[in-house]
């Protein structure tokens, strides 16, 4: 049996509504309460990495809120193997076996009790993988 | 009657690309900017047939708002761009700070033109008629990505729909080459502006439909959210609009 190391990135992610009723998505570091721009959330990977997005701030969100997936525009760049969801819709998975190289970009994707209607994030999260 | 559109509140910023690094093509924009300085806005301000003229009233506030640094243009009011103008306007107004590949963020720009369309859609097709099924081809390209195309009653357009009255809008898949391909939903950057109420899926997900009551004015701007049997990824398509026009 080998063993091998992977690699973890973990998002916080705070889903409220503004004041003309758009979803605003903002991004934190664990123990940071300053907001990440979108450069600093940008995943850099060179090795078998996990991501993990979970919602925080929850008394701030519409009600019911989680996570139902991350959306991309291309499937098939083979940049991300799978994405999961926690069955509490609390935490959003994401796992790379890092056998591809390249950049890919998803949105992610929420609910609430308010309709049946999915919220995509406006900005993509950015993966660049860097082996050769 | 009022218009209300919802999808991206465009501040006083840099271009949305500054963040990045900047294309070949917005490099060479920038750097054969007509105007990159305060004193290129003066004279430029000075020539009656400027672009810029079409401001009108809200010229001065418009050239107050522009400020420089050593490369250019940092940043312009473009919420002030918005305010009725065509998309060609505003197109030829960023063509002198080289920001013309921003384009794509004025959305609530009048369409008046075939180039209008083209500048904001990308398409010059028309928009798809309400009355009847949109059907979806989607195709992949290898690995470089998929293409959506859009026809109706076998004419193609450009998978907008123009709704004048409360109705159910319909999208059919009617030619895929992904195995397995389906839908799966609809996501909304606003799912709370009440220009669609409801999406549902058939079983089979190859339709997928748009409640639309018809209770609001503005822009409807979502994809299709679909799955296949080739992995377990969401694909998201790009972004057709649904337009309720002129509702009281």
């Amino acid at each position: 049996m080998t063993k091998e190391k992977i690699y973890m990135y973990k998002f916080l992610v705070s889903i409220s509504i503004d004041s003309k009723g758009v979803p605003d998505f903002t991004y934190y570091e664990p123990g940071n309460p300053t907001p990440l721009s979108k450069e600093q959330r940008a995943v850099e990977v060179d090795a078998p990495t996990v991501i993990f997005y979970e919602l925080t701030n929850l008394e701030l969100s519409p009600k019911g809120l989680k996570f139902v997936g991350a959306g991309f525009k291309n499937p098939y760049d083979g940049i991300i193997e799978n994405a999961f969801v926690s069955e509490d819709g609390k935490t959003l998975i994401l796992e790379d076996l890092c056998k591809d190289y390249g950049t890919t970009n998803f949105h992610l994707l929420a609910k609430c009790d308010r309709n049946n209607l999915i919220i995509i994030s406006p900005d993509p999260e950015v993966v660049n993988k860097n082996i050769g | 009657m009022y218009h209300k559109t919802l999808i991206t509140t465009l501040l006083s910023t840099l271009p949305l690309w500054a963040a990045a690094a900047p294309s070949l093509q917005q490099q060479i924009d920038l750097a054969t900017a007509p105007v990159k300085t305060a004193a290129a806005l003066q004279v430029e301000l000075n020539n009656p047939s400027s672009p810029l003229a079409a401001l009108g009233d809200d010229l001065p506030a418009f050239s107050t708002s522009v400020t420089f640094d050593a490369q250019g243009v940092t940043a312009l009011d473009s919420a002030l761009l918005q305010q009725d103008l065509s998309a060609t306007e505003i197109y030829h107004i960023l063509q002198l700070f080289g920001w013309q590949s921003t384009i794509s963020q004025y959305q609530q720009a009048t369409i008046n033109t075939d180039t209008d369309r083209l500048l904001l859609t990308g398409s010059l097709l028309p928009a798809c008629q309400a009355g009847s099924t949109v059907e979806v081809v989607i195709e992949r390209n290898g690995n470089s990505g998929v293409d959506f195309s859009y026809h109706q009653n076998g004419v193609a357009c450009s998978g907008d729909i123009d709704v004048t009255s409360p109705t159910t809008l319909t999208y059919h898949i009617s030619h895929s080459n992904i195995a397995g391909l389906r839908f799966t939903g609809a996501g909304f950057l606003n799912p709370f502006n009440g220009t669609i109420d409801s999406v549902t899926v058939s079983d089979d997900g190859q339709t997928l439909a748009l409640e639309d009551s018809y209770q609001q004015s503005g822009i409807g701007k979502f994809q299709f959210l679909l799955k296949s049997d080739e992995n377990t990824l969401v694909m998201i398509s790009p972004d057709p609009e649904v337009i309720n026009r002129g509702v009281e």
